[in-house]
């Protein structure tokens, strides 16, 4: 019998979901909570075949991440699909060095070179990311050079390091929402409509799931998206401007209380499924 | 499964304002909920003996997400 482990923090609705799903099927799970885990490699010892890493944290998940997989564990996740998601620059790198439609962006440092992107961007509104960060928390969309200067100043007097790497990216009006589609191993197995008034479309913020129907055009684009970042289990982001669709961002430990429902798709179903077949490889 | 949860039919109290949170849904440990009565983000610390125990949740940090 093949055990799991999730390498969890904060228990959410999606890892009820997953051990409620692992019980009916008699997969034996271990919780481990990462806060109270010491990842010491002398003393550890991995009782399950695979792991699957759940942490709310990006930084303390990374690092159970290396550590298991240098232990020799197949993690889900791995570390390498996780740096190739959570941080935007590098995902927005690898979809336009792979030929994959997504908004024109640039970094900067500094507010004359943020200036200068915009400008190459194609002028305001633009809108400025943290390269880290999630649930649509400090976006801004900025429509002009006033409020870029302000929003600069505030992160460079307030802010944490990573909030001084001004990620910027080209604003893309979309029809009142945005897609979510949720990849297995390459294959779409499902996505979702997020619909808000808002230019800021996740759930987190307010957005209302409803079931998209699958296209041979999404199922491509979600699937070279997917190979540029290294596959896995993913949650794509996708805009859909007057050219078609747009990768906007990947998730690599995905949210999918409101997904399942309105698609009608077992997601915690496929992410055990996943597990299990990544266990059996080794 | 190694997991500590539990359905109570005893009453947890909110460390923010005392009140009783009615505990009818199935907890799970680290889960975190809002208390009823402030509305205070907790932190479900022990469902295993009696009733259970919360604490505050910690703030949402910068690298919190999916």
């Amino acid at each position: 019998m093949i055990s799991l482990a999730i390498l969890h923090s904060t228990i959410r609705k999606e890892e009820k979901l997953l051990l409620d799903e692992a019980a009916r099927r008699g997969i034996p799970v271990k919780l481990i909570d990462i806060r109270s885990q010491v990842f010491d490699p002398t003393v550890f010892r991995a009782d399950f075949d695979a792991a699957l890493e759940r942490s709310v944290s990006t930084v303390k998940g990374d690092y159970a991440v290396l550590f298991l997989e240098n232990i020799g564990v197949p993690v889900v996740n791995s570390s390498t699909v996780a740096r190739n998601c959570e941080d935007k620059f590098v995902t927005s790198l690898l979809l336009g060095r792979n030929g994959i439609p997504c908004p024109r962006f640039a970094m900067a440092f500094g507010p004359e070179q943020a200036l200068q992107a915009v400008e190459a961007l194609g002028g305001f509104p633009v809108v400025v990311k943290p390269p880290l960060g999630s649930w649509g928390r400090l976006l801004a969309k900025v429509n002009d050079e006033d409020a870029l200067d302000a929003l600069l100043e505030h992160k460079e007097v307030l802010g944490t390091p990573p909030q001084k790497a001004f990620y910027i990216q080209q604003f893309i009006r979309k029809p009142g929402r945005d897609i979510r589609a949720f990849l297995v191993d390459g294959e779409t197995i499902c996505a979702i409509y997020r619909e808000s008034s808002h230019w800021i479309t996740n759930t987190a913020r307010g957005g209302v799931a409803r079931n998209c129907p699958l296209t041979p055009g999404l199922r491509d684009i979600c699937g070279r998206a997917s190979a540029a970042v290294g596959g896995g289990l993913l949650a794509i982001d996708l805009f859909e401007s007057d050219g078609g669709l747009l990768v906007n961002e990947i998730n690599h430990t995905m949210e999918f209380r409101n997904s399942e429902e309105p698609t009608g798709v077992n997601i915690s179903g496929a992410i055990l499924d996943h597990c299990l077949k990544m266990a059996k490889k080794t | 499964m190694s997991m500590q949860s539990a359905t109570h039919t005893t009453q947890g109290t909110c460390p923010v304002c005392a009140g009783c949170i009615p505990s009818s849904a199935r907890l799970v440990e680290t889960e975190i909920v809002a208390c009823p009565e402030c509305q205070s983000l907790l932190v479900v610390e022990k469902v295993n003996g009696g009733a259970p125990v919360f604490s505050e949740a910690p703030r949402i940090e910068e690298d919190w997400g999916e």
